[in-house]
């Protein structure tokens, strides 16, 4: 290291002790004044863990021993077992007063006589065998786990100024410990650079606190390192005493192993590959008479379904953590349109497929905003109305069947389908006289260049509105709808497939072309006659209702000649009735949709492609934009 | 794409017919030639573009690049083959396959010796072409494989190329 490189690193330590001796100062004042405050333990010990983590990195060897005991000593006062009082408040002042001394920072000479009454007082503290300090109670965070730890450093660890060795004993001071090197991507001698990271360290620590503890050992290298942290498999109960306190104990917080989307998606793609094939094969041996095929066949079958119900598991992702992202846009949304309100969140654990969420985040802001906007009024109006100031959105989450529901609801004026009303006949949605029922009305909202909005607001009437919300949720399968609450309220509904990648499909056939239905989309199938579909309309009559129909031969100008007897594919499309005339139902089958490439994403009314048993190409309909294409 | 069309560079390319006439393409965006596979239309599509096919489980787009030079449709015979090309489109790499008349054979040329296009007696505007070169009795037109394929190409709401000047 050259001396401009170590002077610059001197700097940015000091400065950064600096910041971090204030942040340890306003934590510990700010204790004075809630006593046992978890959060403020939480941030001052923090503090001082990342002080001693810089001063241990920088060699101020002084430091980095004063800060390790007070650390101990505040680690305790967090687990309950030391009461964070005046005494411990004013030994945390002394202590960072000392520090600044320590790093020149401050005026004076460090007195040794003070250095060592403060770390007799940490070690009395930090309740050495037979300490005086009794534990106010037992915590069941005390439970130990042996965790295995894998640390696998990226080559530029070196480079970027950290040092291993330091994360390793931090973990071995967790508990019993054991390390094993990784050396096994070390090059050929002379391929070796010196200041590449070529090892990595794999781990079994003994420690109580959780996985959050072990990690924390891993703070400052966690951006330059692969760092897994699971909990070991239980020992043979023969491996010493004690074996039942050390395993994980039962319901334990499920571990979790980072993994690269690449490695998933192409995972996933192989699983797509082996269902097409799956498919072939059981087309085949059910044509074949031997009897061991078809055996083999159908266990075959049932492993990939199993295979591709993990591999998506997988995918899923809980979507907590999305709501989460909602807390900050309610709060700045409240100050920005004068409304008051809390954000509830619910059904944080319902699961999604990842390749859903960024899009569903994006719907969920618009509904959001819309119901702050549009649906709550402002706190004056709310009690003026004898309601709480404070309004409440209600986000929620829950699987059904294979769909997940989001809904957003608030506890506002609702909507006011009389004024829909006018201003759909006003932008010639609606005739004059025209009958329609309030679901019909609500569903008018996301028609596009829709708005209620008197004013356009510098929130809600971006260009934007709730029409680009339904294309971009139909666009996944999903649907959308707004509606009056049953107690008062608008409730916005999204409802998506759990996963985008496989559906079951429905094959059908105009002349000798073939194309899949999302059987999901899919009411009923009944063979019609040209009596009931030769007329001008294009309109047939359904369970007492006239349903538009589009004609797929039409629609995508297939050549061959139309069939005599017809069949009807009757089809929910976003909450609207479509149906589509073909010449044939072929049947059921498992359909992965693949993209059909950037050259025909003009077409309309395709959702993708898929692979049939024949291994031919076929492509997946969308429904809504069929019906939107009409 | 690797584009290596830099002075004292030699360039291997595939060369193919179309038409009677050869065509080049550097074969670093070259991913492999296949026979022409059951092809799937996709409607709504310009009538050049002859839909998808099934590559190993990978569904790719298929331009008939008869068609696509502006050409009559004329169908497959043995010796048409489908050159499958690594192309970027919209910043995101993809597989196109292009059927061609017949595949020649890989060539090497110097990239000095490229020389411009002829301004008559060429099928496609020039600014798609990065030059010809002579060999034996025949010319070969060197193509831009980005800019004859690119996005605009081969949707409708790009140019469409004029009917062939024939010589």
């Amino acid at each position: 290291m050259n001396a401009e490189v170590a002077e610059r690193l001197r700097r940015s330590f000091l400065a950064e002790s600096l910041d971090l001796t204030g942040e340890i100062e306003a934590a510990v004042l700010a204790l004075e004044d809630a006593p046992g405050d978890a959060e403020l333990l939480g941030r001052l010990f923090r503090a001082v863990h990342t002080l001693k983590g810089n001063a241990a990195m920088f060699g101020a060897d002084d430091v980095e021993r004063l800060t390790h005991d007070l650390e101990t000593v505040l680690d305790r006062a967090r687990e309950g077992r030391l009461a964070a009082d005046g005494a411990l408040i004013d030994l945390v002042l002394e202590t960072r007063d000392l520090v600044l001394v320590m790093l020149g920072a401050a005026d004076g000479e460090v007195d040794p006589a003070q250095v060592d009454r403060l770390t007799a007082t940490f070690a009395r503290l930090a309740g050495a065998p037979g300490g005086a300090v009794a534990p106010v109670d037992a915590p069941a965070a005390a439970a130990k786990t042996r965790w295995q730890v894998a640390f696998r450093p990226g080559p530029g660890l070196f480079r970027s100024g950290q040092e291993p060795l330091l994360v390793l004993k931090e973990l071995s001071e967790l508990g019993p410990c054991e390390v094993r090197l990784d050396a096994s991507r070390l090059p050929e001698l002379e391929a070796l650079e010196p200041e590449t990271c070529y090892v990595g360290w794999e781990a079994e620590v003994v420690a109580e606190g959780g996985e959050d503890a072990v990690r924390e050992a891993f703070m400052f290298v966690e951006d330059d390192a692969e760092i897994r942290i699971a909990p070991a498999p239980a020992r043979a109960p023969a491996s010493g005493g004690g074996a039942g306190r050390e395993a994980a104990p039962a319901g334990a917080a499920p571990s979790e192993l980072r993994v690269a989307s690449e490695k998933l998606d192409a995972l996933i793609d192989l699983v797509g590959e082996l269902v097409t094939l799956q498919a072939r094969l059981a087309r085949r041996a059910g044509q074949d008479a031997d009897p061991e095929l078809r055996d083999v066949s159908e266990h075959l079958e049932r492993l990939t379904w199993e295979l591709r119900d993990s591999a998506f598991a997988v995918r899923m992702v809980p979507v907590g953590q999305t709501f989460a992202r909602f807390r900050r846009l309610v709060r700045d949304l409240c100050g920005e349109l004068g409304r008051e309100a809390d954000l509830v969140l619910e059904g944080g654990e319902t699961e999604i497929d990842k390749g859903l969420v960024g899009h569903l985040h994006e719907a969920l802001v618009h509904l959001v905003r819309n119901a702050m906007d549009h649906g709550l009024e402002p706190p004056e109006a709310r009690e003026a109305a004898g309601k709480p100031r404070r309004g409440t959105v209600r986000l929620s989450a829950a699987q059904e069947g294979s769909e997940v529901i989001v809904r957003v609801q608030d506890d506002g004026r609702g909507l006011d389908l009389a004024a829909v009303r006018a201003r759909a006949v006003e932008r010639g949605l609606l005739a004059e006289d025209e009958e329609a029922s309030d679901d019909r009305l609500a569903d008018l909202v996301f028609a596009p260049g829709f708005s209620t909005a008197r004013a356009v607001s510098a929130v809600s009437g971006r260009g934007v509105g709730l029409d680009a919300v339904r294309r971009s949720i139909e666009a996944l399968r999903g649907t959308v709808s707004l509606a009056n609450a049953a107690g008062g309220g608008t409730v916005a509904t999204v409802r998506l497939p759990l996963t985008l990648a496989i559906v079951e499909g429905l094959l059908v056939a105009v002349g000798d072309e073939r194309y899949v239905v999302p059987v999901d989309t899919v009411d009923a199938c009944v063979e019609v006659g040209p009596e009931e579909t030769g007329g001008d309309e294009q309109v047939v009559a359904w369970r007492g209702a006239l349903v538009p129909f589009v004609r797929l031969r039409e629609l995508f100008a297939v050549s061959a000649p139309p069939a005599l007897r017809e069949h009807l594919v009757v089809l929910d499309a976003g909450g609207r009735s479509v149906a589509l005339v073909v010449d044939d139902v072929v049947g059921k089958q498992q359909t992965v949709i693949k993209p059909l490439g950037k050259v025909y994403a003009h077409v309309e009314g395709l959702a993708g492609a898929t692979l049939l048993g024949d291994g031919r190409v076929a492509l997946v309909l969308d429904p809504a934009a069929i019906a939107r294409a009409r | 794409m690797a584009d290596s069309n830099a002075p004292n560079t030699v360039l291997t390319c595939l060369t193919f017919d179309v038409g009677g006439r050869l065509y080049a393409l550097d074969v670093a965006g070259v991913r492999e030639v296949v026979d022409p596979p059951a092809v799937t239309r996709v409607p709504r599509a310009p009538s050049f573009m002859l839909g998808a096919f099934n590559l190993r489980g990978r569904v790719v787009p298929l331009v008939d690049a008869r068609g696509r030079f502006g050409l009559e449709a004329a169908p497959p015979t043995r010796a048409s083959q489908v050159v499958v090309l690594e192309i970027t489109h919209d910043g995101v790499p993809a597989l196109l396959g292009v059927l061609a008349d017949a595949v020649d054979e890989v060539l090497t040329v110097d990239a000095d010796t490229l020389q411009e296009p002829p301004p008559f007696g060429t099928r496609l505007d020039p600014s798609l072409v990065r030059g010809v070169v002579r060999r034996a009795d025949r010319f070969v037109t060197l193509l831009d494989a980005d800019r004859v394929f690119s996005l605009e190409a081969l949707t409708p709401s790009g140019p469409q190329t004029q009917p062939a000047s024939h010589s």
